[in-house]
C-alpha cells in the first residue's frame, strides 16, 4: 500500500518563474532595508501572562511595573474571532450533513426537485452540475490528473446547454 | 551566539525543504506529512523569537487540529483507482 | 546576539513564496488548503519576528489570532471539499465548471 514519494515535476515554467520573481523582488526589498538590532523581551517578564493580559483586555495588569510597555489591548477582536469560529462551525455542518429528518440532502444543490441526483439509479457517475455525465469520464478519472480534467472539461463544454440528463 | 545563527540556518532549511516537499509530491498523503514537518521546524523559530505560548499554540492547534483534519479529508477523498503507476499508459486506460 | 529579523523576512518570504507556486501549479483542492497553511504560516513567522523586534507583544497575540482564523477556514474548506468530492468524485478544482464565466 505505502508508495515511495515521487515529485510531480512538469509544465510548472510560468508559475514558477513568477513565484521565484516574487521572491526575488521581495529579497531585493528586504535586503536594501536597513533593520536594526531586535530590542527583544526583559528578562524578569512572564510573556504568557502578559499575552493573556493583552488578548483579554486587563489594562490594569496590563500596566504594572515591569511588563511590556506599548502592547494594545485585543478584547474586541477577540469576541469577532470568537463570532467567526461559531460561524465556521455552523459552516461546516451545513455542508457536512448529509441527510435530514431521514431524507438525504446534499449541499448545494443544482436540482431542487431531485434530491438525489448525485447518485443515480443505474449506478452511472452523475455530476451534479457541469461536470460531464458520459461514462468515458469514468475512466479518465482513475488516469492522471491532467489528462483526466482536461479530458472532463473537454467533455462538459458540449453539453453544458443541455445539463444533466 | 554563533549557535543561534546555526540553529537558525538548520530549522530554516528543514522548513523551505518541507515546504517544498508539500508542493512538489505527487500524493496529498506526502504532502500532508511534509506539512507537518514544516509546521514543526516554524514552531521551532517561534521558541527562537521568545514566544513560547505561540510556539505550544502551533502544535496544538495546527499539528494537532489542521493536520488531522486534513488527514481525514486526504482519506476520504482518496480516489478508487489511485496509483499513479497508470500514468505512462494513462491514454490506452482512456481509449479502451 | 540573536539572528537578525531580516533573516526571518526572507524565510517568510520564501515560506509564502512556495505556497503561492503550490496554488498556481497543483490542480488539487487539498494542495491548495496546504499551500494556504504555508502562506499562512509564512504571515505568523512575520508577526513573531516583529513582535521580538519591536519588544511589544501585539504581534504575538495577532499571531494567536491568525491562528484561530486559520482552524475555521481550514473547517470551512474541508466541509467544501467533501462535498466537491461527494458531486464530482473528484477533487480536481478545474472539474466544476458551473460558475466560470
Amino acid at each position: 500500500m505505502t508508495t515511495k514519494p515521487r515529485l510531480r515535476v512538469g509544465r510548472v515554467l510560468l508559475p514558477g518563474v513568477l513565484a521565484v520573481g516574487l521572491f526575488g523582488l521581495m529579497a531585493l526589498i528586504v535586503l536594501n532595508t536597513s533593520f536594526g538590532g531586535s530590542q527583544g523581551f526583559p528578562e524578569s517578564i512572564a510573556i504568557t501572562s502578559e499575552l493573556g493580559y493583552a488578548m483579554f483586555g486587563l489594562e490594569e495588569l496590563q500596566s504594572t511595573a515591569g511588563s511590556i510597555p506599548n502592547t494594545e489591548s485585543f478584547l474586541a477582536a477577540f469576541f469577532l474571532i470568537a463570532v467567526v469560529l461559531d460561524a465556521a462551525l455552523d459552516g461546516a455542518i451545513v455542508l457536512a450533513k448529509r441527510e435530514e429528518e431521514g431524507k438525504p440532502v446534499v449541499a448545494l444543490p443544482s436540482q431542487r426537485d431531485d434530491p438525489d441526483t448525485t447518485r443515480s439509479a443505474t449506478g452511472r457517475e452523475t455530476a451534479a452540475d457541469g461536470g460531464s455525465d458520459s461514462t468515458g469520464s469514468v475512466t479518465a478519472t482513475g488516469s492522471d490528473a491532467d489528462s483526466a480534467a482536461d479530458s472532463t472539461t473537454a467533455g462538459s463544454g458540449t453539453d453544458d446547454t443541455g445539463g444533466d440528463a | 551566539m554563533i549557535y543561534e545563527q546555526i540553529a537558525f540556518a538548520l530549522f530554516a532549511f528543514i522548513t523551505l525543504a518541507s515546504a517544498l516537499g508539500v508542493v512538489l509530491l505527487r500524493e496529498p498523503w506526502h504532502s500532508a506529512l511534509m506539512l507537518g514537518v514544516a509546521l514543526l521546524s516554524i514552531a521551532v523559530h517561534f521558541v527562537m523569537q521568545a514566544a513560547e505560548f505561540v510556539a505550544m499554540m502551533q502544535v496544538l492547534v495546527y499539528v494537532g487540529g489542521v493536520l488531522i483534519l486534513i488527514t481525514f479529508a486526504v482519506m476520504l477523498t482518496e480516489r478508487e483507482d489511485a496509483t499513479d503507476d497508470t500514468e505512462t499508459n494513462a491514454d490506452e486506460v482512456v481509449q479502451t | 546576539m540573536a539572528v537578525e529579523v531580516q533573516y526571518y523576512v526572507l524565510l517568510s518570504m520564501a515560506l509564502f513564496s512556495i505556497g503561492l507556486f503550490g496554488i498556481l501549479t497543483r490542480r488539487n483542492a487539498l494542495l491548495f488548503l496546504m499551500s494556504v497553511e504555508l502562506m499562512l504560516n509564512a504571515a505568523n513567522i512575520n508577526l513573531i519576528a516583529f513582535a521580538f523586534y519591536h519588544g511589544n507583544l501585539t504581534g504575538q497575540v495577532f499571531a494567536l489570532f491568525t491562528m484561530a482564523l486559520a482552524a475555521a477556514e481550514v473547517a470551512i474548506g474541508l466541509g467544501i471539499l467533501l462535498v466537491l468530492y461527494r458531486n464530482f468524485r473528484d477533487v480536481d478544482v478545474t472539474v466544476p465548471t458551473t460558475m466560470r464565466w
